[in-house]
């Protein structure tokens, strides 16, 4: 009869282990304590003997592979069995139930007999769903029925992520009143974070906030940043734009003209389009262009891929179907992730100048803020015109000071005259 | 440092034992260890909670045990299961205590061993309360209380050794030091040369004795026992011993000890030595050795199944064991 071997919590509080190799290969057969596999966890590299006699039928993953705590590891089977006759036993066998009387030392050897369990009464106000007090605690305190919550743990137990969860798709798609706050693990924040409210107490971050954090920390402690900023006249940019929207009958987003005037710019500075990596830099021969989207949740970075090949009203197209499919969430992860420059366009929560941070894995960031009318001076005269603020940041390992200036130089060059880029 | 047994199986002085005791020293190390080694393999297969093994350690604990007297006291911790076994405490309950269930430290009446200490020291004022309680009924039973080299750097320690000297009550100190406070070492815990020097500044005898002899620990507790019962007070012994395994199956001992420190204690193991010592002899061969193994494997095998096979304790006895019974 096939057993299912489910990973224990090997040390104390473990989450999920790294199988580092197998000790007995699918058809082989084993003894009972004979070392079956060697896994690493968060605290240390540990052999696991087999719980049962038998031949392994199937590993639960291959070496390198992540296997949760409760995840089926191993299944064994008898001599000579296939896969298919697996069925649904228990880890361990189960324990005949044993006619308790008194004290339990000294009386339990013989002779088992089927008591009834003790039903205890459920004190008033009590859950019946399984969740450690802590977690109990987290969904009260964040206004949270711990009842109509899924667990995902052992045995449906609620976990802190079922809880952070329920938080989060129970959160109000709460008005942004700063930059753009958060995305998904992977990609970067764009903006810094908006200034913290005055509260009381003290609350634990949810997972996203926290892997952002450290994202946030590992850009920031490892990328030496420089920002430059500038201002570009973007009257006939708004007026191609208008022109565009109106003959095709179609929202053309400001980032859709301004992804196109950036790649022939990277394609002039293949530097910003690249990747540090050690002593050598990965210069990308297409252009991923990450495209910063406000949601209810935070910021995401939707993700265009090879970009180049696309013509305006192809990359106005993408951008709307990334920024709604960011707000719905139905993007995949594969969208989410790749960029190999990003763009942010807070212009529509304002926004001037900024500090944008460098996504890790990138060397370089620009920031959109929204065109405004301004006083310019323009052949010796002022005028009146709509002006666009502009931020880029990059890895100053990588770029220096004149070439971050000489990418600003051809970019405000491209936005101010659209007929140079439109073209390609 | 008090030996007898060299780890080469050479003896330094007459042995105060005879072959058969230890013979049965010997069949006892290999049983405890089984025990160590299965409960090791059966936590990494989510049977049993956390296990502190006890692996090198064998001598210093059932050496001890086997020093006491019917009734004796013994108070050891989390790492003493060999000792409390050979003290009297059974595998059975050991096991089940491991699996999480407290079911596992209610100790028979007839047993006078308290259930393992988790907490680092605090069972030696207990050692001394016991030691103190039978003093004052006048009876010849002493407490042993174990702990490790960890434990002497807590604060307790000096409340225990401080009260038994001055109230000269019959208690057994022994210090197995295994040289690890989990990662730190004893070196670096405690600025006396020895454990055992520190017994003098309480006004008590301190012994520094080989914990990988058994037969050095047997003697040194028997003579620290009898002082106690003669009325003499307590005694320190400091078993110096090595933790072969990690400190409990959450820790990982490459991270804070090297490779070579324990290749150079596999050398010193409390049983090989025994069984080098019993084969020259005439004491030991190999049929003795498989039947030994087999019957202990068969012995903790039937403890393994007896543990698993006790039903889950309801939510009431979770409390119900908190105080005595109000009549009693």
């Amino acid at each position: 009869m096939a057993r299912e071997f489910k990973l224990p919590d090997i040390g104390e509080g473990l989450t999920e282990a790294e199988i580092v190799s197998w000790l007995v290969a699918e058809g082989d057969s084993v003894e009972a304590d004979q070392p079956l596999v060697e896994v690493e966890t968060d605290k240390a590299v540990v052999e696991i003997p087999s719980p049962y006699a038998g031949v392994v039928l199937s590993h639960g993953g291959a070496e390198g592979d992540v296997v949760a705590v409760g995840a089926v590891l191993v299944v064994i089977g008898d001599e000579g069995e296939g896969l298919d006759a697996k069925d649904s036993s228990p880890d361990h066998p189960e324990p005949a139930p044993v006619q308790q009387v008194a004290p339990i030392v000294g009386t339990l050897d013989e002779e088992p007999e089927t008591i009834e369990p003790v039903r205890v009464a459920e004190p008033a106000g009590s859950s019946r769903v399984k969740a450690l007090p802590i977690v109990r605690k987290m969904a009260r305190d964040a206004g949270i029925d711990i009842e109509a919550v899924t667990g995902t743990g052992p045995d449906g137990r609620i976990t802190r992520d079922d809880i952070e969860a329920a938080i989060g798709s129970a959160a109000p798609a709460a008005s942004h009143d700063g930059a753009p706050v958060t995305q998904l693990p992977r990609s970067e924040p764009v903006a810094p974070a908006p200034s913290s409210q005055a509260t009381a107490g003290r609350v634990t971050m949810s997972r996203l906030r926290r892997t952002i954090a450290a994202n946030m920390s590992k850009s920031w402690a490892e990328i030496p940043h420089v920002t430059t900023f500038d201002d570009v006249d973007a009257t006939r940019l708004l007026a191609v734009r208008a022109a565009l929207a109106e003959r095709n009958e179609m929202k053309i987003p400001i980032e859709a003209l301004v992804v196109k005037a950036v790649i022939p710019t990277l394609r002039a500075f293949p530097d910003f389009n690249s990747t540090l990596d050690g002593d050598d830099l990965i210069i990308h021969s297409t252009h991923n262009v990450g495209i910063a989207v406000d949601t209810p949740d935070g910021l995401l970075v939707a993700v265009i891929p090879a970009a180049d090949d696309m013509t305006v009203l192809q990359l106005a197209a993408e951008v709307t179907r990334l920024g709604e499919g960011a707000r719905d969430r139905s993007l995949t992860p594969g969208e989410l992730t790749g960029q190999t420059f990003t763009v942010s366009n807070i212009g529509a929560v304002g926004g001037g100048h900024g500090t944008p941070i460098v996504p890790h894995g990138t060397t370089a960031i620009l920031s959109v803020g929204r065109a405004v009318e301004r006083p310019i001076a323009a052949n010796g005269e002022v005028v009146v015109a709509p002006v666009m603020p502009l931020s880029l940041s990059y890895d100053h390992r990588v770029i220096d000071g004149g070439q971050g200036r000489r990418f600003m130089a051809l970019l405000m060059e491209n936005l101010e005259e659209p007929a140079l880029f439109l073209a390609d | 440092m008090f030996a007898f047994v060299n780890s080469d199986g050479t003896v330094r002085d007459r042995l105060p034992v005879t072959l058969e005791e230890m013979k049965s020293l010997y069949a006892d190390m290999v049983e405890a260890r089984t025990y160590d080694t299965k409960s090791m393999a059966m936590q990494r297969q989510g049977r049993l909670a956390t296990y502190a093994p006890f692996h090198g350690q064998e001598a210093a604990q059932i050496g001890a045990a086997a020093a006491l007297s019917e009734g004796d006291w013994v108070a050891g911790t989390y790492r003493d299961a060999a000792l409390n076994w050979r003290a009297g405490y059974s595998w059975r309950l050991l096991i089940l205590g491991r699996t999480g269930d407290e079911r596992g430290g209610e100790v028979p009446d007839d047993v006078n061993i308290l259930p393992p200490s988790i907490t680092v020291g605090g069972h030696m004022i207990h050692a001394v309360g016991l030691a103190w309680a039978e003093k004052l009924n006048g009876s010849h039973r002493i407490a042993l209380t174990s702990f490790g080299d960890g434990a002497t750097s807590e604060g307790d320690f000096h409340e225990a050794m401080n009260f038994a000297a001055v109230y000269q009550t019959p208690t057994v100190f022994l210090c197995q030091n295994n040289g690890y406070a989990i990662s730190y070492p004893t070196w670096e815990q405690t600025k006396s040369e020895t454990i055992a020097a520190k017994a003098g500044a309480y006004g008590m005898p301190g012994v520094r004795v080989d914990g990988n002899d058994v037969v050095a620990v047997l003697v040194a507790v028997r003579e620290a026992a009898d002082r106690a019962r003669r009325g003499e007070g307590p005694s320190l012994i400091e078993a110096v011993t090595y933790r072969v395994g990690p400190h409990t199956t959450a820790d990982d001992p490459t991270r804070y000890r090297d490779d070579e420190e324990a290749e150079s204690w596999a050398g010193r193991d409390p049983l090989l030595r025994v069984r080098l010592l019993l084969e020259k002899a005439g004491g030991w061969d190999e049929t003795w050795q498989s039947e030994l193994e087999s019957t202990s494997s068969d012995v903790i095998e039937e403890a393994v199944e007896w543990a698993e096979r006790v039903p889950e304790p309801t939510r009431e006895e979770m409390l119900s064991r908190m105080f005595a019974p109000e009549d009693g």
